[in-house]
């Protein structure tokens, strides 16, 4: 009884544990990636403009 | 004399520019790459299809179409 | 923390000397606005920017515009200019341009280990007294001589020496100095130099002439007569006769610092790569063995291993978790979700990385510009240019890459259409989809898949014929192409290109696969009351069925086929996890027969691309309209042909 509880709490973690990783990789990558975006904003620089501090 | 341009040279000839007849934007790209007046070009090869050549310029090799070639007057 | 921009002619070894440089600390991105790669990394805590290979500073292409700008605008405490010794002449070219820019200059002389070969000898000593720069011999590929160019580098930045300015003849001179001294100079924008903007006046440089308030009468008298003596002493125009200026006193200074002592005979690859009868299928030839050695050797056992490996896996992890009275929903998701999608995606990783390897040294050795320069009569006449064959080999690995390439392309209509049909070209994301449906329905038929190549490649020259019928003005356009030196790519460069690809596509299979695989399993285990129903019943299926009748015609018209298809615009292995989820690999026969495989597999060859590539059109293509031209025209040439196959093989088997 207290095993099938336990384990079926581990599996939900594990696959919690994915999903949040593969968005949180997702959504730095975005960031990350969208250098377009950060003409028009202030504070939305993605990490190359801030590493070049070279937003416009 | 006739006046001669470089796609008219053969494999292995040799000459010399004396001028660009080319619009602008062509002429600077031309004179960027190292033809300028009195540079020695030779044709190295051309293509399989008998465009674009292969010259060597400066020391270094570049292609170009014939229809480029033909704006670089040779003396 | 101060700036270092690195500069240099393209094929200087300038990414080669990058990489060494700054280790693991590079990181790769886009200039704002334009598709123009950014490096920038760390080396001895300074930042260390690696500019676009360039000829010349005249601002015509992206690259010099942007490459001039950011030397003027955000003026970097040093400029490493990379010269390629073997060709100093023209390197000094660009040198000389440098060295009016006002930042202290310090020249890095690459390929220092080719000199004996190519029988030259330079006198360093004699080239930093000539320039005025501290000179640094280099071999960036060998590692030789990096410690005496990081000490150059930090005297350098310390004592900010400028460089010596190239002169002119005396009597361009005259003028030059003349216009220095006019007061209208002191309204120069800050940290341009006067010489420069004197230059610049003389040549009636547009970008210049812009930031500047317009001229007081006598002045603007002046420059037009001096440009017209000019014009008259040279018989050229004024641009002209500044490049010719140039290009002397870089003639002057390599005379002066190099000697030229007897080639070494080698043989010459060249006689064959760019023969008249060898050239074309020595190029087939080659791409054939890139595609035998990854797709057919390192795949044939890899996939089969890593396949039993997964299946191994789910299977145990199912009975472990039976037995551990794990929900099935939970269960369901990690085993029949997670697994079976990631896994039939990671399954195609060593093969991946051997295509990516084999590309990546392709590009690096020199070969691409001969197929470039071998097919540019073909590719012409069909309103391509012959450096539209670099963004299709490359689309053979990836496309975003490929069609980031085509930016070399100088006329725009020829890059446009590249761009267009880059996509055709399948991708090694597509290949799963591919090497699964072959291996299920054609086991042994190993000449399908050069097949799907070509009709990949007929795409292209019908895309290309059509284009270039309805195009009215039939401009023509230049063509002007370096043929480098062939070398044995740089270990490091192709490691790392390499390394970074296969990264991404792993780490797609992890991010994207994952989470559409999970979305799938429960969408496809559901139904719209939340039910756990058959698969037929569920969400998936009727939102599938809202598509499948437009795709019957082709012989798919069955809800999997459709979601997987959808699920494709992420990613397109995405398609291969979806089957896997909904179908299960081991039965596709039920659902596909021979000839909707080949339909099916001919519709993803050819429809619109995944929303990464999509995306990179987009920023070519500059244009919502053209994009969506784009994808239609793709998707639309896709349904064609898929039903044209269809017909075909229904006719024939």
């Amino acid at each position: 009884m207290y095993t099938a509880i336990i384990s079926n709490i581990i599996v939900a973690l594990i696959i919690l544990l994915l999903i949040g990783s593969a968005i949180r990789t997702l959504h730095r990558q975005s960031k990350e990636e969208s250098c377009a975006s950060c003409g028009t904003k202030k504070n939305s620089a993605c990490k190359g403009c801030k590493f070049a501090d070279s937003c416009h | 004399m006739m006046q001669m341009t470089m796609d008219e040279l053969t494999v292995g000839q040799k000459g010399a520019v004396k001028a660009i007849n080319a619009p602008k934007q062509l002429k600077r790209r031309l004179m960027d790459m190292g033809f300028t007046k009195g540079v020695g070009v030779e044709v190295v090869k051309l293509a399989p299809m008998g465009d674009p050549m292969e010259v060597s310029l400066r020391g270094y090799h570049l292609c170009l179409r014939k229809a480029e070639a033909r704006a670089i007057e040779l003396r | 923390m101060q700036t270092i921009a690195l500069i240099g002619n393209p094929n200087c070894g300038k990414t080669t000397l990058f990489n060494t440089l700054t280790g693991t600390t590079a990181y790769v991105g886009n200039w704002p606005g334009v598709t123009v790669e950014k490096k920038e990394g760390l080396v001895n805590g300074h930042r260390i920017l690696d500019l676009p290979g360039i000829y010349s500073l005249s601002p015509y292409s992206p690259e010099e515009k942007l490459s001039r700008r950011y030397i003027l605008d955000e003026q970097p405490d040093l400029i490493i200019d990379v010269i390629d010794a073997t060709n100093l002449e023209r390197s000094l070219y660009l040198t000389t341009q440098l060295a009016e820019l006002g930042r202290p200059l310090l020249l890095a002389l690459n390929m220092e280990d080719l000199l004996e070969k190519e029988g030259i000898r330079i006198d360093a000593r004699r080239l930093s007294q000539m320039t005025g720069c501290p000179v640094v011999q280099i071999s960036a590929s060998k590692g030789t001589g990096i410690n005496a160019l990081l000490e150059e580098i930090e005297r350098s930045l310390e004592q900010k020496k400028l460089p010596m300015q190239p002169l002119f003849s005396n009597f361009i001179e005259r003028y030059i100095t003349t216009i220095i001294e006019d007061d209208y100079l002191h309204q120069i924008p800050k940290g341009r130099q006067m010489r420069w903007a004197a230059i610049k006046l003389l040549e009636a440089d547009e970008l210049f002439l812009s930031s500047m308030p317009a001229p007081p009468q006598a002045f603007q008298t002046y420059i037009e007569q001096a440009r017209k003596e000019l014009v008259e002493h040279y018989d050229d125009d004024v641009q002209a006769i500044i490049i010719d200026q140039r290009y002397k006193v870089a003639e002057h200074i390599a005379k002066d610092c190099q000697v030229r002592t007897k080639k070494a005979k080698q043989f010459n690859f060249d006689n064959l790569a760019t023969s008249k009868f060898g050239a074309i299928p020595l190029f087939i030839a080659i791409m054939a063995a890139v595609f035998y050695l990854s797709i057919g050797l390192v795949g044939g056992y890899t996939t089969g291993w890593l396949e039993s490996f997964f299946a191994f896996a789910s299977v145990h992890i199912q009975t472990l978790a039976d037995a551990m009275q794990v929900h099935p929903l939970l269960s369901g998701i990690l085993v029949d979700g997670i697994i079976a999608g990631v896994g039939a995606v990671l399954t195609f990783v060593p093969q991946l990385f051997v295509l990516f390897l084999l590309l990546s040294i392709l590009e690096d050795c020199g070969y691409m510009a001969r197929i470039a320069f071998i097919m540019d009569r073909l590719m012409r006449s069909m309103g391509l240019s012959g450096k539209s064959i670099i963004p299709l080999v490359i689309g053979t690995g990836c496309s975003v890459p490929a069609i980031m390439s085509s930016r070399t392309i100088e006329h725009q209509k020829q890059r446009e259409l590249t761009v267009i049909v880059t996509p055709f070209i399948p991708c090694g994301a597509k290949m799963p989809v591919f090497a699964l449906m072959l291996t299920y329905f054609f086991p042994g038929k190993w000449f399908i898949a050069p097949l799907i190549y070509l009709l990949g490649i007929l795409a292209v020259i019908i895309t290309g014929l059509l284009a270039r019928a309805l195009d009215k003005h039939k401009e023509t356009n230049a063509f002007i192409l370096e043929l480098p030196r062939y070398q044995i790519p740089a270990a490091k460069n192709v490691w790392l290109q390499t390394k970074d690809r296969t990264l991404g596509f792993i780490q797609k299979a992890g991010t994207i696969i994952l989470l559409s695989s999970v979305i799938i399993y429960l969408l496809s285990s559901y139904s719209f009351t939340l039910q756990a129903v058959d698969a037929e019943s569920s969400m998936l299926a009727i939102l599938g069925r809202l598509i499948s009748p437009l795709l019957a015609p082709l012989g798919f018209g069955f809800w999997q086929a459709s979601v997987a298809l959808l699920t494709g615009i992420a990613a397109k292995e995405s398609i291969v996890s979806t089957l896997s989820v909904t179908i299960g690999t081991a039965s596709l026969g039920s659902f596909f027969t021979p000839d909707t495989a080949l339909s099916y597999m001919t519709f993803i060859l050819l429809s619109s691309p995944c929303i990464a590539a999509i995306s990179a059109m987009f920023k070519e293509l500059g244009s919502k309209r053209k994009l969506l031209f784009a994808v239609l025209w793709q998707t639309g040439f896709a349904y064609v042909a898929a039903l044209i196959i269809r017909s075909a093989t229904l006719l024939l088997l």
